[in-house]
């Protein structure tokens, strides 16, 4: 395919061309653009006022004389006049309303009364490389405003889509300031963790989009069929996700219009809420003194055994020198400390986005500030962002127009240490933050900070109010995504375009500490820096034709390149100046030792791409669209380079047909489509070339010696994943589009996935790249809007969105089997693991003796009656307040292929509900959205109710006791006896296991529960996202200051979460420690006002 | 006029469509031009700029003199831990499960210990997948270098040491002459016997080979170290090849060939003889003084260095350390060295060592020093507390914070000894609370206050091992030049993998085996030197620790045993010296408190678990491996 486009002749010409690749092509955009040409027209002229049903006269209603560029708005008594020709047309048009045309006669007054939309069937719906009607749409895509995406008040974009689309599962993946999201669309088709739907902005491929001010966005269109993403070819498959920011032609209208300024802007504090419910300072008394009870004799002769008290003096942190038991005294004197509340505050969040609109004859413009500030919940977690965007589309004459688009961000984070968020929950009630002066103790469960005597202390653990203060870790990134045009109309009907699209990141993160631990050199900081380029330049040419009056036809035909690099540096010291962060490393040690020491490195990568489509309407009715895409990568080796991804699509609107036509149906349109995408996600620059690597160093005798080894044996016949997928849609309206939505149903078959196949150790253990597995997703999604209400003053619409995938590998490595260290199972979802499975605590109850294996092989008669601490004994060497670990087939003995239990993690339906409600000018939304049944493995709850150490914080959990079982005392006499013990009077038939120190694994019994079972959970949810109440005044008030527009409004984010789950937020349970968090309710005041 | 308007008319059409047609064009060939000029195929070639657009076969090919450095340098990980991400604390798989180590404060001795090891467990993964990687960095500098390059006979010494271990802890394993690197998937286990003897016909020559020198004290691989290598593969390979069990219970077995014992003879002869020290004349403590490292006895070591260490020092060294010792207290605050509170010696390992023999105190440090702390740290690092056992030459009057006492000592003798050191026992205004202990079974703890009056508790042994202080650490790893530092890899000793004791009872272990009774000469020569009493005969040994009924008499073996352990204690030998002589089940069933009978160490149809059980990964991953290859037992 390549071969054939080289000619030979501009091969000097192109050694040099490849110098300097984007200038060169720069110049050649802009000698096309300094073409130019000149048009000309005359008139009379008509007045007239625009209302809306209600009489409200409506301001800034777009009149534009058809076929022109001439056109005005009206005023704020909705009047209006123009000069215009006898015999055209004029057009009245106005967001959320029925465009109206009259032909200009001899009038000299028009007025015309505007009717609001139900529902928008002439609405564009942006795919790639162009827009479609969507009515038109064969594929399945779904599209989000910017009203319903700012609605919801959330910093962020991603948060804002949530529960948007149906078929988009959206998760905020950390409990931290700024943290990030994981997005699936359709499920998961790859078994790399690296593939993430493809971001197209403006026409640039992103690799995110949290950069951008959500009040910029001017949609968001989401392609989720294969027909639909085919056209992005071989980076596809997961699903492209298109955003349109705000443009010249969008905001300023076609017409000439005087500039108009907005403000969008919101002020909220978040609220620290739903905390989990950790021990206090009695809880975790009662816990630790269980934890010191050993069996009696040292070893459990019985399935009951004795607890004896190990050492007292440690439990309690005895003083030798006062002779007390520390841990009574702090009880008593109420000396204790709740520690998530000392490690958290109330976050803060701001959002202001100032833009400035308008166009004159010819050109159009755009321009917008944004800034946008967040407060975690840690302190020293903060967000700020800066966006600046411009844009300006200009008409030069009939055949050539131009213009460009450029949105630049500047963000700085700065971010709490890992280490404290990690530590600080860890830190139980009796700990002490603070000395007798008030400063902070170093090591607030140690000897010197409790007052015991030094053997007896909780730990040595630092302070995390230290560490908090001891690092700065900050991060600054600027983006530049810009996109330059110029579109040549040679002849009606066809176009030809081409963009330059720019996009330049750049972010240094700093860090520096001040090791707690370490006294001398005690200042370690890194610097670390990244600068990525990259460019796209896209060539379309475009050609729709009518003929016959029936036919229609609109042909795409595209040339792309793609082509970036980076470079990145890291450096790392020891011991810098005191407060010299990471801009004087030179004043320590270069620390080179570091594991993931890469000081700098070097990527480029390219692709070339060519690309079809066609789409052809018969009478409106019968619509079918064929694509193609040819993609050549430079990651794979000469003779893999190229792919190509067809699809076709076929499209019925039934609601067309006479024979079909009635009332009640305003719109019923079947879609079937069919097509082929790729994914090399997850592919490194240089995967197929085998590297060196190193150094490493070794010294024989005293001298030091670099060793440098290969790289991980390369697949070099490594390609891209493809998926086909198969889709089929309905999308209905009903009574006049009141009860309105769609169906969508498909298959989509992945296969040749990438997957790094496990190397026999004896070809060096590593992993190679190969083109394997097979992933099946089916799902169903659906959505239903319905206007409930639509009277003159009152206007209540609800929209239910619900989607279920069913994921399936079908294969990893080509053998048939399953990687179960990589919890990865033919025949079930990609995000399963396999674990074992608690089944409650061993208890003194009865139980009936069970026909199997371990029982006969023990002696026991199958059917008899016994307790089940003696069964458990007499079977598993296990206790009484132990858990039961179910052994499926009762042989004794726990092996993960025959004991173990499948937990998927993905939900098995998601689901969405919003809701709004407008009353004269007030306007009342919610939105609610839904994760139900999938089990996640929480490693909160395995530090929380790890009972195998006994200083850390627990969480307070009904734990069993047995009857008997010395609960407390005052100290144990010189014979051994305890002082005023108390015992257990009856057994207490807790859900957790019994915290004590005489069984293995601290107590427990079975490291099972500790390793697995304890934090496995449903983690299902109920959230409501959002509630927002707004207020936008009468313009009859506002037009006297003169403001178009103004509407205050109060949103509160995540008021209320229903969950069975104990830790902190179920949106991020499965997420690592130091990510994790409370979370939080936002309260927020808003206000926008357009001049 | 009319027909001039027209003409104009027509003419600005034409003007008009000229323009068209120029726009056209210019259109039409800007696009072919942009698609020419960049439809080269050269645009899709990355160049890798940060390997100077190499490959690692072009950059190897030219000198794999780096690669040799690498194939060392993974040898690390057989070894220790440095708490990499490869690494573990192979400490674990070598010592836990035998009668010499238990668990101490705050770690379990797991599935090593109590021998409830799955196939899925990480540790035995990483062991099997470190001694693979270093055969791979062997073999690719074999490869890339040559046969006939100066490192071939090192690079083969490398490659037999690895499949040693490898055989000791696994069995028969795939036998990989040749570096792997391409995709390959199908590697089959060899048979025991395949393993050895490529492994004797590969070493054999290297005795002699020119290219490697005589003795060699800087970590290089000479020609006595692949002399001793050769006696030791010789010894297991008589036991694995020339010996049936009878019973595991019992660690009874017939003898079925002479051969490899005969050659381990002469192969430990020729090792013995050929360096310049030849006896074992040098004093145990100075054989493992952190200050005469790479001595005469030593023969191969992996080779650390603290003063040349490229990057932070306190994370370039190992965790050894760390490792065979109790914690005691937070390090910086207590004067006392990093320490993981992982193994601390079995009541068993405390009465091997009798009062005449030396080697107690030269294994164990007995007295760790007190130390002061200023703003919580203490201002003497190195010359207070545990370093100051090193760095400090007059003992006599520092502050004590704990006094391991031999058990060979009588309460009586301690409580005299206490009282006329009592200063050193008294507190002060130091930081530890000074304790004394009699070690063993029979422990007995005292507890001194401000002024040294003590006070004495009796606890159980084994409870008390899960507090801190509770164990002596063992000074054969002690580096003292280590600095305050809680990091966990800051030993900078050379870890001994081979040395002249060590090949002396080796040599007793085949002539035992070979029914030479010059065998004693050779345990007598290793008592000796430490001062411990020459045995005339077996009848004259009457170990000091306890027993049952059922462990029976204390045989040869058992002597050789006992003798290994007190010679070799902490060297990372134990559990493959007990699979070797079979005694594996029967010292854990007496001595493991983990194991009560044969059952733990046998899986439900009573196959014992003599070796580890090849890891789940590597029978996915190796197609040349199902499940039915797996090791007996799992």
């Amino acid at each position: 395919m390549d071969e054939n486009f080289q000619i030979t002749n501009y091969t000097i010409f192109y050694q040099i061309m490849k110098i300097n690749k984007i200038t060169k092509r720069m110049t050649l955009a802009i000698f096309m653009s300094l073409l130019c040409m000149v048009a000309l027209a005359q008139e009379k002229m008509i007045s007239g006022k625009v209302s809306e049903a209600s009489g409200m006269p409506m301001i800034g209603v777009t009149v534009a004389v058809q076929g022109t560029t001439i056109g005005t708005i009206t005023d704020v008594d909705g009047n209006y006049s123009i000069k215009v020709q006898k015999g055209r047309t004029l057009q009245f048009s106005f967001i959320g309303f029925i465009t109206q045309a009259i032909e200009v006669d001899n009038q000299s007054t028009i007025n015309i009364t505007l009717k609001e939309k139900a529902m928008d069937l002439d609405e564009v719906v942006v795919v790639g490389y162009g827009t479609m009607k969507k009515t038109d749409l064969t594929g399945s895509v779904g599209s989000v405003s910017t009203e319903k995406l700012t609605k919801k008040g959330a910093p962020s974009l991603m948060e804002n889509l949530q529960g948007a689309v149906p078929g988009v599962s959206i998760t905020q993946s950390t409990g931290r300031a700024g943290g990030g999201f994981d997005i699936e669309i359709r499920g998961k088709s790859s078994l790399n963790s690296d593939v993430k739907p493809m971001y197209v902005v403006d026409g640039v491929i992103c690799s995110d989009i949290q950069f951008l001010n959500p009040q910029d966005i001017e949609r968001i269109d989401v392609l989720k069929d294969a027909s639909s993403t085919a056209i992005y070819g071989s980076r596809a498959t997961a699903g492209v996700i298109i955003v349109t920011t705000k443009s010249g032609t969008t905001e300023g209208s076609k017409v000439q219009s005087k500039p108009s300024i907005s403000y969008d802007g919101y002020y909220g504090s978040a609220v620290v809420s739903r905390m989990p419910n950790f021990m206090d300072s009695q809880e975790f008394y009662n816990y630790r003194f269980l934890k010191f009870l050993t069996y009696s004799g040292g070893t459990a002769s019985s399935g009951n055994p004795i607890y004896q008290m190990g050492s007292l003096e440690q439990c309690l942190l005895y003083n030798n020198a006062s002779q007390e038991y520390r841990l009574k005294t702090l009880l008593d004197e109420g000396a204790t400390y709740d520690w998530p509340d000392l490690v958290t505050q109330n976050g803060k969040q701001q959002n202001h986005y100032l833009s400035v609109s308008g166009s004159s004859e010819n050109v159009s413009y755009h321009m917008g500030i944004g800034y946008n500030q967040e407060d975690g919940i840690y302190t020293g977690d903060t967000q700020d962002r800066f966006n600046f965007k411009g844009s300006v589309d200009a008409t030069i004459n009939k055949y050539v127009s131009s213009g460009f688009n450029f949105n630049i961000a500047y963000i700085k984070n700065e971010y709490a240490s890992d280490d404290a968020i990690q530590i600080a929950y860890r830190m139980n009630p009796f700990m002490q933050p603070y000395d007798a002066n008030g400063a902070l103790n170093e090591k607030p469960g140690n000897y010197v900070a409790m007052g015991s005597s030094s053997s007896n202390q909780f730990s040595d653990q630092r302070n995390p109010l230290l560490y908090m203060q001891a690092e700065v870790n900050e991060k600054e990134t600027y983006r530049l995504l810009g996109n330059f045009y110029v579109d040549i109309k040679p002849m009606k009907g066809m176009s030809i375009k081409s963009t330059f699209a720019p996009n330049f990141t750049n972010y240094r993160t700093g860090d520096f500490y001040t090791s707690v631990d370490s006294p001398t050199d005690p200042n370690t900081a890194s610097y670390e820096h990244k600068r990525s380029m990259s460019y796209t330049w896209d060539n379309i040419i475009n050609y729709a034709t009518k003929f016959g009056g029936i036919h229609s036809l609109n042909m795409m035909g595209l040339y792309s390149l793609t082509y970036g690099n980076s470079e990145y540096g890291y450096l790392i010291a020891n011991g810098v100046m005191d407060g010299s962060l990471w801009y004087n490393l030179g004043s320590g040690t270069m620390n080179t030792e570091n594991d993931d020491y890469d000081p700098t490195s070097f990527s480029e990568s390219s692709m070339m791409s060519y690309a079809f489509r066609a789409n052809y309407t018969l009478m409106d009715k019968y619509m079918l669209t064929a694509t193609v895409r040819w993609d050549g990568s430079s990651k794979f080796a000469k003779e893999n380079r190229w792919g190509s991804f067809p699809s076709v699509a076929i499209a019925w609107r039934a609601s067309e047909e006479e024979w079909l036509k009635t009332d009640w149906m305003s719109n019923l349109k079947l879609r079937l489509s069919y097509g082929i995408t790729g994914n090399n996600a997850g592919i490194d620059d240089y995967e197929t070339q085998q590297t060196v690597t190193g150094p490493i160093s070794y010294p024989f005798g005293s001298t030091y010696y670099n060793g440098f080894y290969p790289s991980d044996i390369v697949n070099s016949a490594l390609s891209w994943e493809t998926s086909e997928e198969l889709n089929l849609g309905i999308d209905y309206g009903f009574i006049n589009n009141r009860i309105s939505g769609t169906i969508d149903i498909y298959q989509k078959t992945s296969k040749d996935l990438l997957y790094s196949v496990d190397l026999p150790f004896e070809a060096g253990g590593g992993t190679m790249t190969t083109n394997i597995g097979e992933v099946r997703n089916r799902g169903v999604e659906l959505s239903l809007t319905t206007v409930n209400v639509d009277k003159k003053d009152l206007r209540w619409e609800t929209s239910f969105s619900f989607a279920m995938n069913d994921n399936e590998i079908r294969e990893i490595m080509g053998t048939g089997e399953d990687l179960p260290n990589s919890n990865l199972f033919i025949g079930r979802s990609i995000h399963t693991f396999r674990g074992y499975e608690w089944n409650g605590i061993i208890s003194d109850k009865d139980m009936i003796v069970p026909d199997n294996e371990i029982a006969v092989l023990k002696g026991l008669t199958p059917g008899t009656t016994m307790k089940e601490y003696d069964y458990y004994y007499t079977c598993y060497k296990m206790t009484e307040g132990q858990p039961i670990i179910v052994d499926r087939n009762g042989d004794g003995k726990y092996t993960d292929e025959e004991d173990g239990k499948y937990y998927t993690s993905t939900p098995a339906w998601t689901g969405s509900f919003n809701t709004i409600l407008t009353y004269k000018r007030w306007d009342l939304s919610a939105s609610l959205y839904t994760k139900q049944n999938y089990t996640v493995s929480s490693y909160f709850l395995g530090e929380y109710l790890n009972w195998s150490d006994r200083g850390r914080e627990k969480l307070q959990v009904d734990y069993y006791i047995p009857a008997g079982t010395l609960v407390d005392c005052d100290g144990v006499a010189a014979d051994g006896t305890y002082i005023n013990p108390k015992y257990q009077e009856s057994t207490h038939y807790g859900k957790y296991p019994m915290p004590n120190n005489g069984g293995t694994n601290g107590g427990v019994g079975t490291d099972k529960w500790l390793s697995g079972t304890n934090r496995y959970v449903d983690a299902s949810y109920v959230k409501v996202k959002n509630i927002t109440l707004g207020y936008s005044f009468p313009n009859s008030w506002i037009n006297k200051i003169g403001m178009q527009k103004l509407r205050l409004y109060c949103t509160v984010t995540n008021p209320f979460v229903f969950t069975s789950y104990e830790g902190f937020d179920p949106e991020w349970a499965d997420t690592k420690l130091s990510n994790d968090g409370p979370s939080t309710i936002t309260y927020q005041f808003g206000a926008s006002i357009k001049f | 006029m009319k027909d001039a308007k027209i003409e104009t008319t027509t003419i600005m059409k034409y003007k008009i469509d000229t323009t068209m047609k120029k726009i056209f064009l210019i259109s039409a060939i800007a696009m072919m031009g942009v698609a020419s000029l960049t439809g080269c195929s050269d645009f899709l070639d990355a160049e890798n700029k940060s390997q100077g657009g190499q490959t690692a076969d072009d950059y190897f090919g030219k000198d794999a003199s780096e690669l040799r450095v690498t194939a060392y340098n993974s040898i690390k990980l057989l070894a220790n831990s440095n708490n990499t991400d490869e690494g573990f604390n192979t400490t674990d798989i070598y010592e836990w499960g035998t009668d010499l180590t238990l668990a101490s404060r705050g770690s379990d001795v797991g599935a090593f210990g109590d021998y409830s090891l799955t196939s899925s467990n990480g540790d035995v993964l990483k062991h099997y997948k470190n001694c693979y990687a270093a055969i791979r960095w062997a073999n690719a500098t074999l490869q890339y270098g040559g046969e006939d390059s100066d490192y071939a006979p090192e690079m083969k010494f490398l490659r037999a040491y690895c499949y040693y271990l490898l055989t000791q802890q696994f069995g028969g394993v795939p036998l990989i002459k040749h570096y792997v690197n391409d995709a390959e998937r199908s590697y089959p286990r060899a048979d025991l016997k395949e393993i050895y003897d490529y492994l004797i016909e590969d070493l054999t020559p290297l005795v002699i080979d020119s290219r490697l020198a005589v003795e060699d004290h800087t970590g290089v691989v000479s020609q006595r170290a692949v002399a001793a290598l050769l006696a030791k593969i010789n010894l297991a390979a008589g036991w694995d090849l020339g010996t049936t069990l009878t019973d595991a219970a019992s660690g009874t077995y017939s003898k079925t060939d002479d051969t490899y014992f005969k050659a381990a003879v002469s192969w430990a002869n020729k090792a013995i003889d050929m360096g310049a020290t030849t006896t074992l004349s040098m004093s145990f403590a100075d054989k493992w003084s952190p200050f005469n490292e790479g001595n005469g006895e030593e023969i191969f070591s992996i080779q650390y260095d603290r003063a040349g260490y490229p990057g932070d020092a306190s994370e370039g060294g190992h965790s050894l350390q760390n490792q065979f010792s109790s914690y005691y207290g937070e390090e910086a605050a207590t004067g006392m060295k990093a320490s993981s509170s992982m193994k601390v010696p079995s009541s068993k390992v405390l009465y091997l060592w009798d009062k005449e023999d030396a080697r107690y105190d030269g294994t164990f440090m007995q007295f760790m020093y007190n130390a002061k702390i200023a703003s919580g740290v203490t201002a003497g690092w190195g010359t207070e507390g545990y370093f100051a056992y090193y760095n400090v030459s007059d003992h006599s009057n520092l502050p004590i914070a704990f006094w391991y006492a031999p058990s060979y000592m009588t309460e009586s003798q301690i409580d005299a000894y206490v009282t006329e050191h009592k200063a050193q026992f008294a507190r002060g205004e130091n930081i530890n609370d000074p304790k004394a202990f009699l070690m063993g079974d029979k422990l007995v703890i005292w507890s001194f206050d401000v002024d040294g009056n003590f006070t004495k508790t009796k606890p159980n042994y084994s409870d008390y091992l899960l507090n801190i202080n509770s164990a002596p650490c063992v000074r054969k790893w002690d580096d003292a030049t280590t600095t305050q530092s809680n990091s966990q890899k800051n030993c900078y000793r050379d870890i001994v993998l081979l040395h002249l004791s060590d090949l002396y009872l080796v040599r007793a272990e085949a002539k035992y085996m070979l029914g030479d009774g010059t065998w004693l000469n050779d345990i007598n020569a290793v008592r000796t030197r430490s001062g411990a009493t020459s045995l005339g005969s077996l009848g004259d040994y009457d170990p000091r620790y306890s027993r049952s009924a059922s462990f029976g008499n204390i045989t040869e073996l058992d002597l050789i045993l006992d003798e290994r352990a007190r010679e070799l204690y902490a060297e990372n030998q134990r559990w493959m010296d007990l699979r070797r002589t079979r005694q594996l089940v029967r010292y854990n069933v007496e001595f493991n408190p983990k194991v009560t009978s044969i059952a733990n160490m046998s899986d439900a149809s009573g196959n014992v678990k003599w070796y580890r059980p090849i890891p789940a990964n590597e029978i996915a991953a190796n197609t040349g491996m199902t499940n039915e290859d797996q090791n007996p037992g799992y």
